[in-house]
């Protein structure tokens, strides 16, 4: 629920790559429940993106219908409408259900995250050094505990299955369109790169304010 | 909520501009489907036509169907078209080439649209009207049958031969064909008519096709139109929404904060200071998120759902049905997650609270968690809070999960729905297979309009939790308010403190921390107060600078009642140091000019020098500029103590007030600093607080305080001799020779 654009909220720390891998290290434990949020995902997608194209089948049908009604030579079809109808309302059944167990899931693989992070900041808060409390105030380090950890698991929730249905939506949506005209294909193809480039500079000029929010916000934490 | 939005009135315009801007965003969201209807109705399903009524039509075609309509109907025809003759064909030849052969009549370029729908049907009826009586007469010749069949594509020559066999035929067939006709549904006679019309524009030598390109072409390059139109309307209103956001959280954060400043002591025991960081922080950012998202999507829904009934209900009121009872699951879906979520929500605010609380505990005790190795202790207590706050949330989040797959489901469902009963409605030709599509996609609108209005009742219970949590503060009035007709100071006891009759108790507490204290403390001396732990020395001391007010007698300074001035100038008559002595973060030289922030290097240095600072200060490097972290911790308590006393002398105020503030000094420095602050504050008064007795056996007066009751007034000698209480404590600290020399 609006917590701004999910890239923009990574400020752009010393060691990305570092802590990325440490990131993904705390994210090990989690290696078969973030498979089954990946495959309910693919799956809950696949099913998704299925749906238009069959529902194009009725559009098809009824104005097929159409022009046979003004030709005086038949109507719609009625049994093909209902038949196709049924399929689908199947199909968006399991799509349903799929996408729930997917963020069933996921939401514990990101509570415990949340969880074990905060632990460790709380272990780790009674093994520092005392001089690292003189540069940090206790605003700063409160707002790590609360702020940031969910900032982390927020972002890498939304990441993570978002990375899985866009992917899967992009291919599978790529395909039906391919499917159905090359050339439409084409030029929704053709779009991205713009698309692409506008939300990269976008990106790059907000991430700096981001970073600074967050960090006002540590500010106005130590000044109590 | 309502208590904060008084913070809206000072971004009235910006909010009525934004909603403005959003009104524009929804009439171009809302054209789009209308203009994706046209282009299936209209560009495909008509190849393009957009009338049955043609701009221009051969004089066979016209003649023809002349035959098929009623008296008045060619009169009405007959005066909206001009008969564009041979010779004027340069006028027509560009647009109707084939004028070169025949004469074409013209349709008038002045006609209402009215007029238009009426040629329209007049056309149509005409048509549906030839065809029925050639299918008629047809009944017996076979190669008749086939042009009436292909309605499709008509040969028009075809028709034309038939011409004479229509002369013949009697006017009562033709009539009755006509009343047949017009029975026929709207868009069954339309797409007829149009069949025909496309047929005269081929006679004539128009590109149909090309026209229908065109069609496409330029309703697309509208719909582009008003596509970046929408666009720049919803970019301002995004920017406006943030700016309104981000200024309603500056505000308040700063009323917080400056309440926070106002509050005494009494209040601070209300709130923790964790619970104030989370509610300046946290809360406040919930708000303005809410307050951004409010506007963006909130505000946007009513008027895009109402938008999308009144254009759907333009094509068709027979599925408005549908909609209705996706709305209705939609309000039961969230009413039923709301119940089971909303009191979560509550508890994890509260949980937000308790682990900065416990954290911050750790913290700020970091020093005594080490020193007796509790640290698995204040883990586990971490742990706790923290194994709590991820249960509830994993519940509130999977509750809040069932949301999406639910709502995509219902979705789809309307447009099965919508499909199913939309095709009837189409096989009884009630509707045309592009507005079906129009429906669907406002159907769609209207659900989702719904649902992000539903979305307020989801995020306005955490926005108006964190609300109420911030107006809890501000609506905290400070039990110390300032009088609104301060008295002036008397002229003649400046300087002067006098407690008449105080008695004081904590507020809900039963008892008396203090009882009926009486004295006077002059300018040029000193005033000791001396007592044993939890008799109340500490309490006396901040009645002075009104951190309380007394429960009953006065406190004078200056001889004015506390109460009767404003704090302000209260606070500047007193240069107060606390028993702890707090500094802030920065460097030693913004902490010394803290209450006197004028004061010339001079003064502070000879300040510090008072304070017996100067040693300590100019060891460090950057000596004045040294800085000081959070909390002091780079300096030792000592050091504390003697910059706190420096800072207060800095303000240069007629009375100095030190609570126990020499107890972190050697005896050398205690000595060493009181001798040079009895030089330095001559004309001052001095109250000084002390456990111990050689800090204040030079007193001009020392009060000897016994749970909260004066024992005895004097000095040192006085009170050798007649107070046995003082006797007690010095004859613990003090050798016997000290003693005798006291009491002679």
């Amino acid at each position: 629920m609006g917590r701004g654009p999910g890239a923009g909220l990574i400020e752009k720390p010393k060691n990305f790559k570092g802590t990325l891998k440490k990131l993904f290290g705390y994210l090990a434990k989690f290696k078969i429940m973030i498979a089954v949020v990946i495959v309910c995902a693919i799956l809950s997608t696949i099913f998704n993106i299925v749906g238009p194209k069959i529902l194009g089948n009725i559009t098809t049908e009824i104005y097929a219908g159409v022009m046979r009604m003004i030709a005086g030579t038949g109507g719609i079809n009625f049994d093909v409408i209902q038949k196709t109808v049924l399929i689908l309302f199947s199909i968006y059944v399991i799509s349903a259900a799929f996408s729930y167990i997917q963020s069933f899931v996921m939401v514990g693989v990101g509570q415990k995250f949340t969880y074990s992070l905060r632990k460790a900041i709380s272990e780790k808060i009674n093994k520092l050094p005392i001089q690292y409390f003189d540069k940090k105030t206790h605003g700063e380090v409160l707002s790590y505990i609360t702020n940031d950890v969910d900032t982390i698991a927020q972002n890498l929730n939304q990441s993570i299955t978002q990375l899985m249905t866009s992917l899967t939506t992009v291919i599978g949506i790529l395909i039906m369109m391919l499917t159905i005209s090359w050339q439409m294909a084409l030029v929704a193809v053709l779009v991205l790169p713009v698309s692409l480039g506008l939300v990269m500079l976008v990106v790059s000029k907000s991430q700096k304010y981001f970073k600074d929010q967050q960090q006002y916000l540590g500010h106005v934490n130590r000044t109590y | 909520m309502l208590k904060l939005s008084k913070y809206f009135k000072s971004f009235m315009i910006a909010t009525l501009i934004a909603i403005a801007f959003l009104f524009i965003q929804a009439m171009c969201d809302l054209k789009l489907p209308d203009y994706m209807s046209d282009i299936v109705n209209i560009g495909i399903q008509s190849n393009g036509l957009e009338q049955v009524a043609p701009k221009a039509i051969s004089e066979n075609g016209f003649e023809c169907m002349k035959k098929f309509m009623a008296e008045d109907e060619i009169q009405y025809i007959q005066e909206r078209y001009i008969k564009g003759s041979r010779e004027e064909e340069a006028k027509y030849i560009e647009e109707y080439p084939a004028v070169k052969t025949f004469n074409i009549y013209a349709l008038k370029n002045d006609l209402t649209e009215e007029e238009i729908n009426k040629l329209s049907q007049i056309f149509a009826v005409s048509s549906k009207t030839m065809i029925n009586v050639i299918s008629k007469i047809s009944e017996g010749t076979e190669n008749v049958t086939e042009a009436s069949q292909e309605t499709e594509n008509i040969d028009l020559s075809q028709v034309y031969q038939m011409l004479p066999i229509l002369d013949n035929i009697p006017e009562e067939m033709i009539n009755q064909a006509r009343n047949e006709a017009r029975k026929t549904p709207e868009s069954m006679l339309n797409s007829v008519g149009l069949v025909f019309t496309q047929s005269f524009y081929e006679e004539i030598g128009i590109d149909v096709s090309k026209m229908q390109n065109q069609f496409i072409v330029q309703t697309g390059l509208k719909m582009l139109g008003i596509c970046v139109i929408g666009i720049i309307a919803s970019i301002s209103v995004g920017f406006l929404g943030s700016r309104i956001g981000a200024g309603i959280g500056r505000n308040i954060r700063n009323d917080v904060f400056q309440k926070v400043q106002s509050f005494s002591s009494a209040e601070f025991n209300n709130f923790s200071a964790a619970s104030l960081i989370t509610r300046t922080t946290n809360d406040i950012t919930q708000i303005q998120n809410f307050i951004v998202m409010m506007i963006r999507m909130l505000a946007y829904a009513p008027i895009m759902g109402i938008g999308s009934l009144i254009m759907m209900s333009q094509k068709t009121t027979e599925l408005i049905w549908t909609i209705a009872l996706a709305c209705g699951l939609i309000i039961l879906l969230i009413a039923f997650l709301f119940k089971m979520v909303l009191p979560k929500i509550k508890i994890v605010q509260k949980l937000t609270d308790k682990i900065n609380l416990v954290a911050k505990e750790n913290l700020s005790g970091l020093m005594v968690v080490r020193a007796f190795g509790t640290q698995k202790y204040e883990e586990n207590r971490f742990d706790e809070v923290n194994s709590q706050v991820m249960k509830t949330n994993k519940f509130i989040n999977r509750s809040m999960s069932m949301m999406m797959p639910s709502m995509m489901f219902i979705m789809n469902g309307l447009n099965l729905l919508i499909l199913w009963f939309g095709a009837d409605a189409i096989a009884n030709a009630s509707i045309q297979v592009g507005d079906l599509m129009a429906v669907m996609q406002y159907g769609i609108e209207v659900v989702m309009s719904f649902l992000f209005v539903s979305m307020i009742f989801v995020m306005f219970p955490r926005a108006s939790v964190s609300a109420n949590r911030i107006a809890e503060v501000l609506e905290t009035e400070s039990t110390i308010e300032d009088p609104d007709n301060p008295e002036k100071f008397d002229e003649n006891k400046r300087g002067y403190v006098e407690f008449k009759n105080v008695t004081f108790q904590y507020p809900g507490a039963d008892e008396k921390i203090l009882e009926n204290i009486n004295f006077v403390a002059k300018p040029g001396q000193t005033t000791a107060i001396i007592g044993a732990t939890g008799s109340g020395k500490t309490t006396i001391v901040n009645l002075i600078p009104r951190l309380f007010d007394t429960t009953e007698g006065e406190v004078l300074v200056n001889g004015v009642n506390v109460k009767n001035m404003t704090q302000m100038e209260l606070h500047k008559q007193i240069g107060f140091v606390p028993q702890k002595g707090n500094l802030l973060s920065g460097t030693i030289e913004s902490n010394l000019k803290y209450g006197n922030e004028d004061a010339s290097q001079e003064l502070i240095e000879k300040c510090a020098l008072v304070a017996q600072a100067t040693e300590f200060i100019e060891s460090k490097e950057e000596a004045y500029e040294a800085p000081i972290s959070q909390g002091a911790k780079n300096v030792s308590g000592g050091q504390k103590q003697r910059l706190s006393i420096a800072r207060a002398l800095v303000k240069n105020s007629p009375i100095y007030v030190f609570d126990d503030s020499f107890s972190a000094l050697d005896f050398k420095t205690d000595s060493n600093l009181r001798k040079a602050l009895k030089e330095h504050s001559k004309d001052s008064t001095l109250i000084i607080v002390a456990q111990r007795v050689s800090t204040i056996m030079h007193a001009e007066q020392i009060i000897v305080l016994n749970e909260g009751k004066i024992a005895g007034i004097g000095t040192h000698e006085e009170l050798l001799k007649n107070c046995s209480t003082y006797y007690e404590i010095a004859s613990s600290q003090l050798s016997e020779e000290e003693l005798e020399n006291g009491r002679k």
